[in-house]
């Protein structure tokens, strides 16, 4: 069943029983206490006419000494002083006059006896009077009187009621389903417009959002829903990014590892299959060796990938200037050999890190520059408000724009044939990148095509560092 | 889908079900109810209740009426003259009095009833207005042509119910009222059922020029006063006001009090009143 269907069963159930119970328990009470209070007001009533009746039996007396029945004029005057409806019986049941035209019941009164007065209800077409009946005895006179209460205009007030009720029973009904109508659209249309979007996150589409636009129930659903799709979206975005670098990289793999093992079993099969001259030999050995080389390089990289993988590292305590100068140091040879001039500039402060990670990352940085051909390299250590700066900048052939992106990825080099010369297997930025988060920061790079390139680091200060330099 | 379209479709016929069913079950309900209240039939019984018999039903006449002239306590109805102590029957007290007076006073509810066992029945109360009426003329307050009444009407009853039952009547508390009138003069009497003493009077009837109105209040009140032992009573006199006042004990004063209202130089209407009241402060007796 749809749920506007069951919204209009119910709330027709709810509010048919609400207002129908209530609607009967109203006119079922108010015509009832109607009644009783009209019997109690007939019954009072009787008194008073029993009281005017005898008055006037006991004024009259004289003249009704001897008869049996006061005679039609004297009970027109007693109807005349009692002013509303009445009939007198006589004791066997005759009517001695009635102020009511028509026929009369005449058997109420039979219930009546000296010591009480009856009373009920009596039905004639529309109109309907409360009898109230008993004997009045005064003297050697005895008849019955009966006050008769035209209740009629109850009975129709009753029927008015039903009637009014009728309608406002319907009205209700029906504002009040419509409204419930218009409610639960209100209500259903975010759970329409959520279910919709569940469908299409279902069928892969997760760039779908809802707008929320308000504060209750509701509203925090979407919300969750646009949280839950948009940690989808990232987790998938995510794991595509991955999937296809791990393509990627099997393929890089794969192909890093195939060209210098071709060259490795063509020269061997060279040297295997011919004789060659003494030179031959030696250049195919070399070329042995320096794929060899290349395996050997590409080995260690992913074996350090491998291992930063774990990302468990301590940091500790370091000078900053020690360990650049250092590294600047070790590097002097390679410096010299490809005619490079380095410079430092570093303040001296004390930064957490880990030593051998971060002088992987500041050595492989400077490779960097120098496989880039630069021939100035700068290395530089500021102290910033909240952490400490280390850039290693370079006027090399610098990285074009379109690049940049990729250029940590495992495998990914900018210059292929290049890399491979310098027995490279574009893992090193990648391993930077692996060390920059094991520091809980990352690099950043600035790059002009043939102007230079920059790499940026931030890491954190020792404790206590930050209040020294401020 | 063809399931969920067919019970969409059963759901919303069952809303119009329970919608005019109910209607039309409440319809029924009610018409119902109504043949069963239309066809109810009830009994109240008169209430005799059984009780000591009243001041006036002990006296060997019960129609006499008690007459308290400051002297001696007679008789006007002048057949037999009662010498019975009015406490030896149980009168009322002072507080029960006030009681009933702050009742009529107060009270918004009247309940008319049948003479109760110990009460006057309505001829006695009739007879004791009517032997008023002519004790008044005897004295000459009221012309003698006033005497003849041609309607009577009475009735008795309580402002308030026994607080045990609220069905149970206080047969010491019920009063009759009586009214007598011819075509001129109107004459209404509260008359206590249980002892038939006349507690107020109203009286109205017309005058003439040459009626002698020379009343004094203080006389008046002397004679008016039934079942009242004057002599222990205050007396106070205010002929300015054409009123005098017997205070009797705390909380009780007996009054009367007359005006006339002259419709020309010849023919005026004459109200005369008799009656016994609480003292709540508003008069000023000193």
């Amino acid at each position: 069943m749809r749920l506007f269907a069951k919204i209009f069963l119910f709330t027709t159930l709810v509010l048919s029983v609400a207002v129908l119970l209530s609607g009967y328990l109203l006119i079922a009470v108010s015509y009832e206490d109607s009644l009783d209070r009209e019997t109690e007001h007939a019954l009072s009533q009787h008194q008073y006419d029993r009281f005017s009746v005898q008055s006037a039996l006991i004024s009259g007396a004289d003249k009704l000494r001897g008869k049996e029945y006061p005679d039609a004029e004297m009970f027109r005057s007693f109807a005349d002083r009692l002013g509303g409806n009445c009939i007198f019986f006589s004791n066997e049941g005759s009517v001695l006059y009635s102020s009511i035209p028509g026929e009369v019941d005449t058997t109420v009164f039979s219930r009546a006896d000296v010591n009480s007065v009856v009373h009920e209800i009596w039905r004639r077409g529309e109109t309907g009077y409360l009898l109230v009946c008993s004997i009045m005895a005064q003297g050697d006179i005895s008849f019955y009187l009966c006050s008769a209460v035209d209740i009629s205009p109850l009975i129709e007030q009753k029927g008015q009621l039903e009637s009014s009720f009728e309608i406002v029973y319907f009205i209700t009904i029906g504002f009040g389903v419509m409204l419930m109508l218009m409610l639960s659209a209100f209500l259903t249309r975010p759970i329409i417009r959520l279910t919709q979007a569940t469908a299409q996150m279902a069928k892969g589409k997760y760039d779908k959002r809802l707008s929320v636009g308000r504060s209750d129930e509701i509203g925090v659903l979407s919300e969750s829903y646009n949280q839950m799709a948009e940690t989808i979206e990232d987790k998938i975005t995510e794991l595509s990014e991955n999937a296809r670098q791990k393509e990627d990289f099997a393929a890089s793999f794969a192909h890093e590892l195939k060209t210098p093992l071709t060259s490795v079993i063509g020269y061997a099969d060279m040297l295997y299959q011919k004789d060659l001259p003494k030179e031959s030999v030696k250049n195919a050995a070399w070329y042995i060796l320096n794929e060899g080389l290349r395996l050997e390089s590409l080995s260690l990289k992913l074996m350090d990938l491998i291992v930063l993988g774990r990302e468990d590292f301590l940091l500790e305590e370091l000078g900053a200037n020690e360990i650049l100068t250092n590294i600047a140091s070790s590097l002097i040879p390679q410096f010299r050999e490809k005619g490079v001039s380095c410079s430092i500039d570093v303040d001296p402060a004390d930064v957490m890190a880990e030593y051998d990670l971060f002088k992987t990352m500041i050595m492989n940085l400077i490779d960097n520059s120098v496989k880039a051909g630069a021939k100035n390299i700068g290395i530089t250590g500021k102290m910033k408000e909240d952490h400490y700066t280390i850039t290693v900048a370079d006027n090399g052939r610098g990285i074009p724009a379109s690049e940049l992106s990729r250029i940590t990825e495992a495998f990914y080099m900018v210059d292929k044939s290049r890399s491979r010369k310098q027995h490279g297997a574009g893992l090193g930025l990648s391993l930077c990148t692996k060390i920059a988060g094991i520091h809980h920061t990352r690099l950043q790079f600035h790059s002009t095509e043939n102007v230079g390139t920059s790499v940026s680091v931030d890491l954190a200060y020792a404790k206590g560092e930050q209040h020294a330099q401020t | 889908m063809r399931k969920r379209n067919i019970l969409t479709i059963l759901g919303i016929a069952a809303a119009f079900v329970i919608a005019f069913g109910g209607w039309r079950l409440t319809n029924a309900l009610l018409d119902s109810q109504e043949a069963r209240l239309l066809s109810r039939k009830g009994t109240v019984p008169i209430v005799v209740q059984e009780t000591a018999p009243s001041i006036s039903s002990a006296m060997e006449e019960p129609d006499g009426i008690t007459v308290d002239d400051g002297k001696s306590r007679t008789e006007f109805n002048g057949d037999s003259t009662h010498t019975d102590s009015l406490t030896e029957l149980e009168p009322l007290s002072e507080e029960e009095i006030a009681a009933i007076l702050a009742d009529r006073e107060d009270s918004e509810e009247y309940y008319p009833h049948e003479p109760l066992a110990g009460q006057l029945t309505m001829e006695e109360a009739v007879s004791t207005a009517q032997k008023a009426m002519s004790y008044l003329t005897d004295l000459g307050v009221i012309p003698s042509g006033s005497l003849a009444s041609d309607s009577t009407d009475a009735s008795l009853g309580v402002w308030t119910l026994s607080e045990e039952n609220v069905t149970t009547i206080n047969v010491r508390h019920s009063l009759w009222t009586v009214t007598l009138s011819e075509e001129a003069t109107t004459a209404r009497f509260t008359i206590h059922a249980f002892s038939g003493e006349i507690w107020d009077a109203i009286i109205g009837f017309p005058v003439a020029d040459d009626y002698i109105q020379n009343w004094n209040a203080e006389d008046l009140l002397e004679n008016f006063i039934y079942g009242l032992d004057i002599g222990e009573a205050k007396l106070i006199n205010q002929p300015e006001e054409n009123a005098a006042y017997g205070i009797f004990g705390k909380n009780l004063f007996y009054a009367i009090s007359w005006y006339e209202y002259m419709q020309n130089e010849n023919y005026g209407i004459k109200s005369i009143q008799l009656g016994t009241g609480l003292h709540t402060g508003g008069l000023n007796f000193e």
